[in-house]
């Protein structure tokens, strides 16, 4: 039935796991099994925050003798340690990136992070050239990093690659925005206010006289952003995931926009019912709490408001991070092999939680604890069902990439992941 | 020297368990079930060891050797004689003194830099900023805070002139020569208070004028704010702001936003400890600001109390706050007044 499984076994003798072969061969040699039914493979973690520990303090110590310079071995150490420790069915992940690429990166983007923060500090009006310029720049940069880090990962000697463009990413992330300002300028002008505007700059729209027109403008602009909005958080999604490749095999991302706007609505009652939960806590505690005038917020009595909000803020961010990543990993196929993320909202929200407190109160020496117990948590509840098994994807060498794109997207915080 | 592990080509995914043998001759041969590979090592490259994750032995072909026997392969690697070791980095990663000594090198440089870098760094800076930045940054704060904050004074013109000539012949007497104006406002909301600007303008609530009974009240306030400005504090809080954000995020890199943003809960108590060293600066300014006016430091007591007062008790212990307790603020004039 397939090819490559029959001249795999007429090369080697080992019989393709899950035994579907007629006949088992005689020559069979013990090839690791995974626990589970033979074609569903559990993701695993196996560093220790001990480990890791150890490893993140004296990169850090080594990162800061140097003065920095040593920072692109400290990341590739951590990142190989991360991919390193990462199974699937007995074997584990390799990231490939070498140092002195990143340094390269590491050292242009400086440089072009510096001329923007001293432009855009000293000279504010060079923002109107630079804002474009970074906004048209974007999606070269998303593209370099993508193409960076699948061509530097590796499993079993099999590199994966990606194969998206500019104009998928522009559309993703730019079409949105660039739509809603010109929509917001085309009802100014229908309004007539346009000219004002231009001509007295946009503090003209604080004055009351805007008031009127602009509490048809805004809102609607605003809404139907939103209403746009899980659509092109689809594509963005899109364009991030199905143009991969791992080999010879492409990905494919089976999840249309329905998904994604069942997901928002979701979030956003989650969000209403956060909101409500909250304001009665509030009025509930303010009676407790004698006065809510400015006197009680120059003192200790915002911190429980703060609390309440932080908590409920921080739980429907972690639904919504939670959700996404659930359906985005489940969306995701290799070949015939299908992947399953089933993170739990309740337990990540009791990760980040502890996380949050271990990291605050340990002035930040859990760090690596709080990243370990995350990713274990995380890949222990992905899987792939591969109902071939794991051992018939092709590929070929692969070339090495430049790494200016990945590291532009991290200084200038431009953080895409799933 | 025998190493078990898997072989993988490069062409696919097939997992085939083969031996990796070296015998130190330079030349090593993989062993698996169906064929061989054998080249020189020194073609060959060798990941360094991290942790316990497996070693891959890339060969010069694109094919690659697989193994968990990190001992073993650390083997092969002395044995070949290789000039620089992979696993070194590795061999200070597993020391749990070397880990401790780091940890104590990160503490001492984190200390060091909040307690002596980032101030010297800051008053480096600000001594070569621009002037220009600094009325940009004043501007914008008064155009924001009229906005939010303030409506127009409610004092009358004389009061308003009685206040400025008395201030500016002080500042007249001790040959003060940057040009401070101030400006009155009223605002319920921010109450009996008085801003710095960093241009060297003063805002004054018309609230704090009204709690003031002598203007020698308002002086005393006015000699405080003129520390902050002489000192230029708030120029000196953004560069400040930005290094401990800097080695916040630097700390949390690896983990996502919300815990970063989480993180900058203990970065804010550092930046209360500046904002009190400020404030004792002003204060230390202010007195002798007071004294060089002839006017007693009691006033500036007074003041305080009133304000305290005014705020109804000021339970926010210190460290938490970004003004020391009134209590200790008194104590310091009461030190003045006494020596």
């Amino acid at each position: 039935m397939h090819n490559n499984d029959a001249d795999a076994q007429a090369w080697t003798g080992i019989p393709k796991e899950g035994g579907q072969d007629e006949g088992g061969q005689a020559a069979s040699v013990g090839v690791g099994q995974s626990a589970q039914s033979p074609s569903l493979f559990p993701f695993e973690f196996r560093g220790s925050a001990r480990e890791y520990f150890k490893i993140w303090v004296v990169n850090l110590a080594l990162t800061l003798l140097t003065l920095g310079i040593y920072s692109p071995w400290a990341k590739v150490r951590k990142l190989r340690y991360f991919y390193g420790n990462t199974y699937l069915d007995g074997s584990s992940f390799e990231f490939l990136g070498k140092p002195i690429a990143i340094l390269k990166g590491r050292i242009l983007a400086v440089l072009v992070f510096a001329l923007y923060w001293g432009f855009s500090n000293f000279y504010p009006i060079a923002n109107l050239v630079l804002l474009p310029m970074l906004a048209i720049l974007f999606p070269w940069v998303m593209v370099k990093s993508f193409i960076f880090r699948s061509r530097n990962s590796a499993f079993r000697n099999i590199t994966f690659s990606y194969h998206g463009n500019y104009w998928q990413i522009a559309l993703a992330y730019l079409s949105l925005p660039l739509l809603m300002v010109g929509l917001g300028l085309g009802m100014l002008y229908l309004a007539g206010f346009l000219p004002n505007v231009l001509s007295s700059g946009p503090e003209q729209l604080l004055f009351p006289e805007a008031g009127s027109k602009l509490a048809i403008v805004v809102p609607s602009i605003m809404l139907s952003g939103m209403l746009a909005y899980p659509y092109f958080h689809y594509l963005q999604k899109r364009a991030y995931v199905a143009p991969r490749k791992f080999g010879d095999t492409a990905f494919a991302f089976v999840c249309g926009p329905k998904a994604f706007y069942r997901l928002f609505l979701k979030i956003f009652f989650l969000g209403v019912l956060a909101l409500i939960f909250g304001a009665v806590s509030m009025g509930i505690s303010s009676l407790f709490f004698k006065g809510m005038s400015m006197g009680a917020f120059s003192g200790f009595g915002f911190v429980p408001f703060m609390l309440i909000f932080g908590f409920l803020e921080l739980f429907v961010f972690v639904a919504f991070v939670t959700l996404l990543r659930n359906l985005v990993i489940s969306a995701l196929q290799i070949g015939e092999a299908k992947m399953s993320s089933q993170l739990r909202v309740g337990k990540v929200f009791m990760l980040y939680l502890t996380n949050i407190i271990a990291i605050v109160c340990s002035l930040g020496l859990l760090t690596p604890w709080a990243k370990v117990r995350l990713t274990r948590y995380q890949m222990e509840t992905t899987s792939l069902y591969a109902p071939q098994g794991t051992q018939h994807y092709t590929g070929r060498p692969g070339q090495s990439a430049s790494a200016i794109g990945e590291e532009l997207a991290e200084i200038f915080d431009m953080d895409i992941a799933i | 020297m025998i190493i078990t592990g898997e072989y993988y080509n490069g062409l696919d995914t097939r997992k085939i368990p083969a031996s990796f043998i070296f015998r130190g001759n330079g030349i090593y041969k993989v062993i698996w079930a169906e064929g061989e590979h054998s080249g020189a090592l020194a073609d060959a490259r060798i990941t360094a060891r991290l942790g316990n994750i497996p070693r891959h032995i890339h060969f010069e072909n694109g094919a690659q050797f697989t193994t968990q026997d990190n001992e073993g392969i650390d083997r092969v690697i002395t044995a070949a004689g290789f000039a620089r070791n992979p696993s070194r980095i590795h061999k200070l990663e597993n020391n749990l003194s070397i880990a401790l000594a780091s940890l104590a090198l990160l503490a001492v440089s984190v200390f060091l830099f909040f307690q002596y870098g980032v101030p010297a760094l800051a008053e480096r800076a600000v001594a070569i900023m621009p002037h220009d930045v600094e009325s940009t940054v004043a501007t914008q704060t008064i155009e924001a805070m009229d906005k939010i904050f303030f409506t127009e004074t409610t004092l009358d013109e004389d009061k308003q002139h009685d206040i400025r000539m008395n201030f500016n012949n002080i500042l007249r007497e001790q040959g003060f020569e940057q040009n401070i104006s101030l400006l009155f406002r009223n605002s319920e909301r921010v109450g009996p208070n008085a801003f710095a600007l960093p241009d060297g303008n003063i805002i004054v609530t018309d609230q704090l004028v009204n709690l003031a009974e002598d203007n020698e009240e308002i002086i005393a306030v006015l000699g405080h704010e003129l520390g902050h400005i002489v000192n230029k504090h708030s120029m000196r809080r953004i560069i400040e702001n930005s290094a401990i954000t800097l080695v916040v995020f630097t700390i949390t890199s690896d983990t996502n936003t919300v815990i970063q943003a989480a993180s900058t809960f203990p970065a804010m108590l550092i930046n209360n400890k500046y904002s009190r060293e400020y404030e004792g600066e002003a204060d230390r300014y202010g007195l002798d600001f007071l004294e060089r006016a002839g006017i007693s430091p009691e006033y500036y007591a007074t003041i305080l109390h009133k304000l305290d007062e005014h705020a109804g008790g000021d339970n926010t212990p210190s460290f938490l706050s970004n003004h020391p307790a009134t209590a200790e603020r008194i104590k310091l004039i009461e030190g003045r007044s006494g020596g």
